[in-house]
């Protein structure tokens, strides 16, 4: 947000071509380049080592993954591509972004963009002997077979993966084959889903519900061929009522991107961080899935959490819009100064530490290196300057002066009670309110950028009570600002006002946004609790 | 590159797809008009409260609050009270504009439109039309967005006044997944929704008996498996099985049979929420009249396939959200955005053929 769209005749990239780097592997990162080169972004690709996406996604109705990979294969042509055996190093300034290779190549790009995902999932507790792990893409049988397609063991399987086993299982008993698909939850997440459901079951696919893990897997010797086959044994099986048991020539287990993997592939990527589903943190909650809190890269398929064919292709054609959009924005703003560095820094590093958008760089130099603001990268959250042991830091857009101004007001108004509220979530909620008469609300760029000394002045100045309303946890726009907030207010009441016995009330609460009921309620209680102090009078 | 900044698109549809098209198209140098047929802007997600517990749940809802904010600073312009009523095409059947007509004056309006995108939405299943669930009959069977006022307007304890430790039964798959009504097609959004409200309950209102009766969970996307946890670690009963109807039960409960071990169990609850799916728009049919994009056999709009599945069969007309099939906001957001990114390609390559 933030990023205003320009008077007419001001597109900037008119005269410069926005440039990209895709990193990654397989369909996902394909796409992603053909979608960029739609944009006429200038745009390299790196294919990175350790990750072997591609197994990932299958056919659905109305896309043809084979005949998808040919058109993008054409797509792909002009497009450079290059191969390291190393990780590239990855960094990030006021000029853009900055991808070292092979320790003596240097590209700067606009923009970045990871893309694919390090394969699907393989549970440890198999013995790998018993089973062979399904890879939608690759999968595909020329004579009848007698197969298994085992989902949600033992956590469940992603829906787009499943309908793809589905999918194959039908083609096997199309040709005459025997296949059996043993579940918990038939996967039908499609438009064309249940259709899919319903021919398979019709054209002789068994499926066997199962519940919890109650299955085992055994070798066995078919005492009539000597083949060795694969038993599957349910303790509890929905479908026949009692135990049951299936013997198949091959066991293919579906299962979903493998999120342990990402985690290694995360540690490359300074300032990119793992979500708690051990996918690629996103903003999600405010963009979707594939922006990052660091403006400027995206992050689409595998790496998000999504294997679902259809979601990649509107994930990879979202990002290379809003990265468009992006490019316009930095270069056509002066966003350069929008955080002020003065000389009282001393260079301590926290600023560069704590940033959630990465938008702080350190300007290396023989003499004397500097603290350099990445406007392009700042959303102007506030949160670096709250924490500045040297008050060196300062927003063009919401000065320190804001808050020492509103702090004077209080100290004027005797018996305020002081409600400070993110930009975001509170103020918005607030519009729609009527406050009580002694109540003042005061909008800050973010909860986190209300600091510990601002909460000891407001209560200094003779407020009645202190109130700050960031957003939930895990909504946050600057992913961890309101709890930056929350142990604030903790650690003033720890260390000030119970020890000091200091009567006027300080609270930390989240709203939503759309949760203006919800926010009245919380502000009048708090007056309450106000009220009924007759000693802070 | 060529300049987008004298191009213009019509967006129809002010819901959260339409917000999310026309905010996107605008930073991107685009001339942007919204028209909408209702008096408000926001469609369904305005009216869905917020999930968090003491965490965001990422139910998406408060991102249309972040959409309007951007909107207000954007020069998009929105006429609502308005609808479209014909288009015009220029040579080679491209786009040029479209006639719109307010509803109630009947004042009509040419508007300059290279691209036209539909984001009209769905329509909530309305479980009156099938008897078994007792809704609309019996007073404790409400629909998930019924529900959702309670949230809402932050008084869930009201929703059950009488009762300090009610019974709430959520029923998922109610108008989805049914081939009697010509809705066999799983409505992808309820699940999750239902899991949250059901996590949202029990985490207000511990001692709350909550249980979610489901034909088959579909936990697709990074957060899902996580839902799943939480309410099982909340002590949701999560039962696989729809019960088939909603029978009254000594005086004010609501009595239904479910199947338990292949045998057949009585049970009562004191309110059954249904998880109501969704049906494609009404209004389609109209403006599949008007602009020549066909529907498919649900009634949803007709895209194209493979990677132009944002495009129609006629040029310069889009198709975003839910009105080209069942989304939840997650997978309508990205598909709006993705439709915009089709627009600025088509727009670019169209100048440079012309």
């Amino acid at each position: 947000m933030g990023s205003v769209s320009k008077p007419a005749g001001e597109d900037i990239l008119t005269d410069r071509i926005p440039t990209a780097l895709v990193l990654g592997s397989g369909l996902g990162a394909m796409l992603m380049c053909a979608e960029l080169a739609a944009l006429r972004f200038s745009v390299r690709m790196m294919e990175l080592p350790d990750t072997m996406a591609g197994d990932l996604y299958c056919s659905v109705p109305e896309v043809d993954v084979q005949r998808l990979r040919g058109s993008l294969m054409s797509a792909m042509e002009g497009i450079e591509v290059f191969r390291s055996k190393d990780w590239p190093k990855i960094g990030r300034d006021q000029a853009g972004f900055h991808a070292d290779v092979d320790h003596f190549r240097s590209h700067r790009f606009d923009t970045l963009f990871f893309a694919g995902g390090p394969g699907t999932k393989l549970p440890a507790l198999l013995r790998p002997d018993l089973f062979e792990p399904y890879k939608p893409e690759s999968f595909s049988v020329d004579q009848p077979e007698n197969l298994v397609f085992l989902l949600d063991y033992p956590e469940p399987t992603d829906p787009a993966a499943g309908m793809s086993a589905i999918a194959s299982a039908l083609s096997n008993a199309k040709i005459g084959g025997r296949s059996s698909v043993v579940l918990k939850n038939a996967p039908v997440r499609h438009l064309h889903g249940e259709t899919l459901y319903d021919s398979a079951k019709t054209s002789g696919v068994i499926f066997y519900r199962f519940v919890d893990c109650s299955i085992e897997l055994a070798q066995k010797k078919c005492s009539e061929t000597g083949v060795t086959q694969v038993c599957v044994s349910f303790q509890d099986c929905i479908e026949m009522g009692a135990d049951h048991e299936i013997t198949c020539d091959r066991l293919l287990l579906v299962t979903g991107p493998d999120n342990e993997g990402i985690t290694s592939v995360a540690g490359y990527i300074p300032g990119m961080d793992i979500d708690r589903n051990g996918f690629m943190i996103s903003d999600s909650a405010h963009c979707n899935t594939f922006k990052s809190f660091n403006r400027g890269i995206y992050c689409i398929g595998g790496f998000s959490g999504t294997t679902d064919l259809l979601n990649v292709i509107s994930q990879a054609k979202a990002a290379a819009a809003h990265a468009r959009s992006f490019a316009l924005a930095c270069h056509s703003e002066n966003r350069q100064s929008v955080l002020s560095i003065s000389d009282q820094c001393i260079r301590c590093l926290t600023c560069h530490r704590i940033c959630p958008h990465s938008a702080i760089w350190v300007s290396a130099a023989s003499s004397r290196s500097q603290m350099k603001s990445i406007g392009a990268a700042c959303v102007e959250c506030g949160i670096c300057v709250s924490e500045c042991p040297r008050i060196a830091l300062d927003l063009r857009g919401f000065p320190e002066t804001a808050f020492s101004g509103f702090i004077e007001d209080i100290g004027r108004e005797n018996d305020k009670i002081v409600v400070y509220g993110c930009s975001r979530s509170a103020a918005r909620a607030i519009s729609s309110l009527s406050l009580p008469p002694d109540v003042v609300f005061f909008s800050t760029p973010c909860a986190g950028s209300i600091s510990e000394k601002v909460i000891l002045e407001t209560i200094n100045a003779g407020a009645r009570g202190v109130l700050i309303v960031g957003c939930h946890h895990g909504n946050c726009a600057s992913r961890n600002g309101t709890d930056w907030a929350c142990d604030r207010v903790r650690s003033v009441v720890d260390n000030f006002v119970a020890p000091l016995e200091i009567k006027a009330p300080l609270e930390y609460r989240t709203v939503a946004p759309n949760e203006a009921t919800k926010l009245e309620r919380t502000i009048r209680r708090f007056v309450e609790k106000v009220h009924s102090k007759p000693d802070c009078l | 590159m060529p300049s987008n900044s004298k191009k213009s698109a019509v967006i129809v549809g002010a819901g959260i797809a339409g917000l999310a098209s026309a905010r996107l198209l605008s930073e991107n140098g685009v001339d942007v008009t919204v028209i909408e047929k209702s008096s408000g802007i926001g469609g369904h997600v305005a009216n869905w409260g917020c999930m968090a517990t003491s965490e965001c749940q990422v139910c998406h809802c408060c991102s249309l609050s972040d959409i309007i904010a951007a909107l207000d600073e954007s020069p998009v312009r929105f006429m609502t009270g308005w609808q479209l009523e014909s288009i015009n095409t220029g040579v080679g059947g491209q786009l040029s504009g479209v006639i719109v007509v307010e509803n109630e004056s009947r004042n009509i309006r040419e508007i300059p439109a290279d691209a036209l995108i539909l984001s009209i939405g769905f329509e909530t299943f309305d479980p009156s039309s099938k008897g078994l669930w007792g809704y609309g009959v019996l007073d404790g069977v409400i629909t998930l967005a019924e529900f959702d006022d309670f949230i809402r307007e932050d008084r869930l304890s009201e929703l059950v006044p009488d009762q300090d430790a009610p019974r709430i039964a959520f029923f998922q798959c109610v108008g989805s997944r049914d081939k009697s009504i010509g809705a066999n097609y799983c409505s992808q959004y309820c699940c999750k929704a239902g899991l949250r409200s059901a996590i949202r309950i029990k985490t207000d209102k511990p001692d709350w008996d909550v249980s979610l009766f489901y034909i088959d969970l579909q936990v697709a996307g990074k957060y899902a498996t996580t839902l799943l946890d939480n309410a099982k670690d909340l002590g949701i009963h999560l039962v696989q099985g729809v019960p088939g109807e909603v029978f009254p039960y000594q005086g004010n409960k609501l009595g239904v049979v479910s199947e338990k071990n292949g045998l057949n169990v009585r049970d009562q609850f004191d309110r059954i929420i249904l998880s109501v799916g969704q049906r494609p728009n009404p209004t389609a049919a109209d403006l599949s009249r008007i602009t020549g994009v066909g529907l498919d056999n649900f009634g949803f709009f007709r895209n194209l396939e493979g990677l132009d599945r944002f495009r129609t069969s006629e040029k310069g007309i889009y198709v975003a959200g839910a009105c080209s099939g069942p989304m939840d906001i997650e997978t309508t957001l990205t598909s709006a955005e993705a439709a915009t990114a089709d627009i600025l390609e088509d727009l670019s390559n169209w100048r440079e053929g012309s």
